[in-house]
């Protein structure tokens, strides 16, 4: 969990020992590390971190060094995708996107939330992130709507193909 | 045949906001549009949750749902903001890398689809405001609504700027313009273009945090002279109606500001009267009232 006084910096300076998966994410989401000059604009435009302990700055400046810590932060699933930042950035840089691809690399070295590894489960059982309920049901018929709308949850079968083909979650990180 | 659309409906709103979804085929159909159905449509999916797991798995599935249209050969049209930032964003994607369009159809092939041509995207939003505009809605509508409101712009829509071009997402127009010409009068307020808090995968791993980023904008709404909320997403619906009643039990607030999606109001001025805004958690009894003219 970052420090919210903005001062906690990052755990790498050797550069031998910096995570270099984090560093190529970075550049391929658009995000050149050395450019990022730590204005602050991302943190100033951050509606979540005027609520959460998320300081966007400080985390891309700790994923900048290839400070591997920052996979685990809770901190990267805080921001809401707003784009604010991204849109301000003076030099450019695609800050959101670069969240999105930390993300995924601590995704994909197990670090999930089990509440998201539940909207995962929904998805892959009726092929929507929400699914309809029997309450629905009743308001789409007096709205004089298809009880079922015609998506994939109609075809059960099709439902499975797309669960079996995508979103397959590595299993949970085990403590060392 | 150009005024046919591929009608995207994604996850809130067929399952859990359908007023929205009736109410925008009747805006689309009397406009003139033609509805095309996307049979077997998955969830889009959504641009914060599942693109932060796997984005390449992301974009397959989105790529899947855009073939869908391929086939119907049509525009897509979506409500939701999320839905359009997910289709809009994997096309963009798409049309650009041509390396990346030649894995996704690897994939796709598992799941016995293909993707070939550009799929136009656009947001209900877009095509209302824009595609038939303040004075040609002005011609067609039978009434006016009396309503102040809040306009809620959300974030995808908008941003980012480079990929959507829509309009400028710190200081936009096309909402008021256009609800303006259906007699509604759009208040300011402070936090105007704020976020509702629900994206990115907050509302459904830290709902907590998700709830207090929303009671920022509640409030100052509630401090504005708006009457309603107007938001043209039915996940910031969700966040704005479900989420007042959560406020109200946590924190004992007393917040019940009527939630109206933009097809509610259009369909109203269009002739319908009940445009589904009893279904609300928040303000069910809440009725749009016709302005005198």
């Amino acid at each position: 969990m970052s420090d919210p006084d903005f001062g906690t910096p990052p755990n790498v300076y050797d550069p031998a020992k910096r995570d270099a998966e984090i560093i190529q994410v970075l550049k391929y989401a658009g995000f050149e590390p050395n450019a990022c000059m730590q204005c602050g604009m991302c943190t100033a435009s951050c509606l979540s971190g005027r609520w959460t302990s998320m300081r966007t700055r400080n985390i891309v400046w700790r994923a900048a060094q290839g400070d591997a810590s920052i996979l685990e932060d809770p901190d990267i699933w805080l921001c809401t995708t707003c784009y604010n930042c991204y849109d301000r950035c003076p030099r450019d840089l695609k800050v959101t996107d670069a969240i999105i691809e930390l993300r995924n690399l601590a995704t994909k070295r197990g670090f999930i939330h089990p509440r998201h590894r539940k909207t995962v489960g929904i998805l892959h059982k009726s092929g929507h992130a929400v699914p309809i309920n029997d309450k629905v049901k009743a308001i789409r018929k007096e709205l004089g709507l298809e009880e079922c709308p015609p998506t994939i949850y109609r075809d059960k079968k099709e439902v499975q193909t797309l669960g079996k083909s995508v979103f397959q979650l590595p299993p949970e990180k085990e403590e060392d | 045949m150009e005024k046919e659309l591929s009608f995207f409906l994604g996850c809130v709103m067929p399952n859990r906001y359908p007023a929205i979804e009736a109410t925008t085929r009747f805006t689309l159909e009397r406009l003139g549009y033609t509805i095309k159905e996307m049979e077997g449509a998955s969830c889009c999916p959504a641009p914060g949750v599942f693109r932060s797991f796997d984005k390449f798995d992301w974009i397959v599935t989105a790529a899947r749902n855009l073939s869908i249209a391929e086939e119907n050969g049509s525009p897509i049209v979506t409500t939701c903001s999320g839905c359009f930032g997910t289709l809009y964003g994997a096309s963009h994607s798409l049309k650009e890398d041509d390396e990346l369009k030649k894995k996704v159809n690897q994939r796709l092939k598992s799941l016995e689809r293909q993707l070939n041509s550009d799929v136009e995207v656009k947001h209900v939003a877009q095509i209302l405001g824009y595609d038939v505009g303040p004075s040609e809605i002005e011609k067609v509508i039978s009434r006016k609504v009396r309503l102040k409101v809040a306009v809620h712009y959300g974030c995808h829509f908008l941003r980012p700027f480079e990929e959507r071009g829509i309009d400028d997402p710190d200081r936009p127009r096309i909402l008021e313009d256009y609800l303006e010409a259906l007699g509604i009068d759009c208040v300011d307020h402070e936090k105007m273009y704020a976020c509702c808090g629900a994206g990115g995968a907050v509302r459904a791993g830290h709902f907590d945090s998700s709830m207090d980023m929303l009671s920022e904008k509640i409030h100052t709404i509630e401090n504005s002279e708006a009457e309603a909320i107007l938001n043209i997403c039915p996940f910031c619906h969700l966040q704005f109606d479900g989420g007042q009643q959560t406020l109200n039990e946590k924190h004992g607030t007393q917040f019940n500001i009527p939630v109206i999606n933009i097809a509610q109001v259009t369909a109203f001025c269009l002739g319908m009267d009940d445009v589904g805004l009893k279904y609300n958690a928040t303000a069910p009894e809440f009725q749009l009232e016709a302005a005198s003219l």
